[in-house]
């Protein structure tokens, strides 16, 4: 089983509102919640895939009902609790909070450029050899690679338990099943393309049309 | 970095969660927590307005048109673009945050590449900017990988049957961008005129590029 973040090919979501010129910050709130959520995210407490994490475990009514900035925001509230860096007493009284001065790890404004520009690459040196080669025919699993029931990965449902083929290997990247707990994995990350009709059978909207996703060794296993 | 190990059987049971003891409107909750964040003194003020400046002004998609525009006039750099587009697109200026592992997918008369991210909303941030509403909407997110002819014509984008669509779900940090198809008609524009024609959505596939004057079929 999934969470509720893992929609790719649900039903029933109706037509996609598209809109033409929307500003880049809709709502005056969404500055906000855009600025809290990528500095606080720059401190180091915890990665991208600890957010997605804690993102994708609010409750299905929550994750439903949320705007996308309303998740990040909660779930930013989340990982102070969990990491200990707050108490649920100061988020109920926040006002009541001693100041403190600012942690050293903290980003400055003079090192927000810097620190955009250069981001948090995810490639990683890898000494073991990688065990598929491009072209190679692979399967899925069958079930969530997760490292616990509901726990975090980037296998998504739909292409559980499929064949597909391998297109490019990327080396060796930071597993997200297990950095999402803070435990640095590294494994070779791979392309992999499915064709329409082994994803959605003879639904497929065009059996000649591919879907690709970037998937990791562990998620994959040999055809022969 | 003081960043805990956290035991996955501690996640099996979703224990309590932190934001329900903030207020449930968002614009409340917001403030709320940007009180906790700077009395806690885990953000500067001031380097969040940065980030907000940053966003609104300087990252958005006039950097990949910058990037697009250049590979249709340049083959070496389309090159460049193709093999290694984490690299190109750096000698541009624009790296980092969210797009630290640029693929680029050239559209071309027989294949249409198309972005989605099922999971969340990963999106190429140093080309691209901020995501629109529609990208991380639940509809394109269930959609598109499933229906991306569908929702193409939602976008006003009629595909001809023999025309291959590629989908490409972000499930890595490796970030997409797609490079369009330039305009006939367009072969003698200089770079920065070129640049002004790519729209946002023709680099996430959801457009073509289309001159000026040439009309609708």
């Amino acid at each position: 089983m999934s969470r509720i973040h893992d929609m790719g090919g649900r039903f029933g979501d109706g037509m996609i509102e598209v809109s033409q010129d929307e500003p880049i910050y809709k709502k005056d709130w969404h500055r906000l919640a855009l600025g809290l959520t990528v500095a606080s995210g720059a401190c180091g407490h915890w990665n991208i895939d600890m957010s997605r994490r804690v993102r994708e475990s609010l409750s299905p009514v929550d994750y439903t009902n949320f705007e996308y900035y309303m998740i990040w925001i909660s779930a930013v509230a989340d990982l102070l609790v969990e990491q200990h860096l707050v108490t649920v007493e100061e988020l109920q009284n926040p006002d009541d909070i001693m100041p403190q001065s600012l942690e050293a790890g903290v980003l400055h404004c003079e090192n927000v450029e810097e620190v955009l520009a250069r981001g948090a690459p995810t490639q990683r040196p890898i000494d073991k050899a990688p065990k598929y080669s491009i072209g190679q025919m692979v399967k899925t699993m069958a079930h969530s690679p997760a490292r616990s029931p509901g726990g975090h990965t980037r296998l998504p449902r739909y292409a559980m338990g499929r064949l597909g083929t391998i297109v490019s290997h990327h080396q060796g990247h930071l597993l997200p099943d297990e950095n999402a707990y803070g435990t640095p994995v590294v494994e070779h990350l791979y392309t992999v393309a499915f064709s329409a009709e082994q994803l959605w059978g003879a639904h497929a909207e065009n059996k000649h049309d591919q879907m690709l996703l970037d998937l990791w060794e562990s998620y994959l296993e040999p055809v022969r | 970095m003081s960043r805990k190990e956290i035991h996955h059987h501690d996640h099996d049971h979703d224990h309590d969660h932190g934001h329900s003891h903030l207020p449930p409107e968002p614009e409340l909750r917001v403030k709320a927590l940007e009180t906790v964040l700077v009395k806690k003194g885990l953000i500067d003020p001031e380097a969040v307005a940065k980030i907000i400046d940053i966003y609104a002004h300087k990252i958005g998609p006039q950097n990949g048109a910058k990037v697009v525009a250049k590979a249709w006039k340049d083959d070496k750099f389309k090159q460049q673009l193709l093999d290694d587009a984490t690299s190109a697109i750096a000698s541009l200026g624009f790296s980092g945050r969210q797009g630290e592992h640029m693929v680029v997918v050239e559209n071309t008369p027989e294949t249409h590449n198309l972005v989605v991210c099922t999971l969340c909303s990963c999106y190429p941030w140093p080309v691209l900017g901020v995501p629109p509403t529609w990208y991380k909407s639940d509809a394109y997110r269930s959609r598109a990988i499933r229906e991306p002819r569908a929702v193409l014509q939602e976008f006003g984008l009629s595909l001809p049957e023999d025309k291959k669509v590629k989908v490409w779900d972000s499930t890595a940090e490796i970030r997409y961008l797609v490079l369009p198809q330039q305009p006939d008609g367009t072969e003698d524009w200089p770079e920065e005129k070129l640049a002004q024609l790519v729209t946002r959505n023709s680099m996430i596939g959801t457009a073509i590029v289309e001159a000026p004057d040439v009309p609708h079929t």
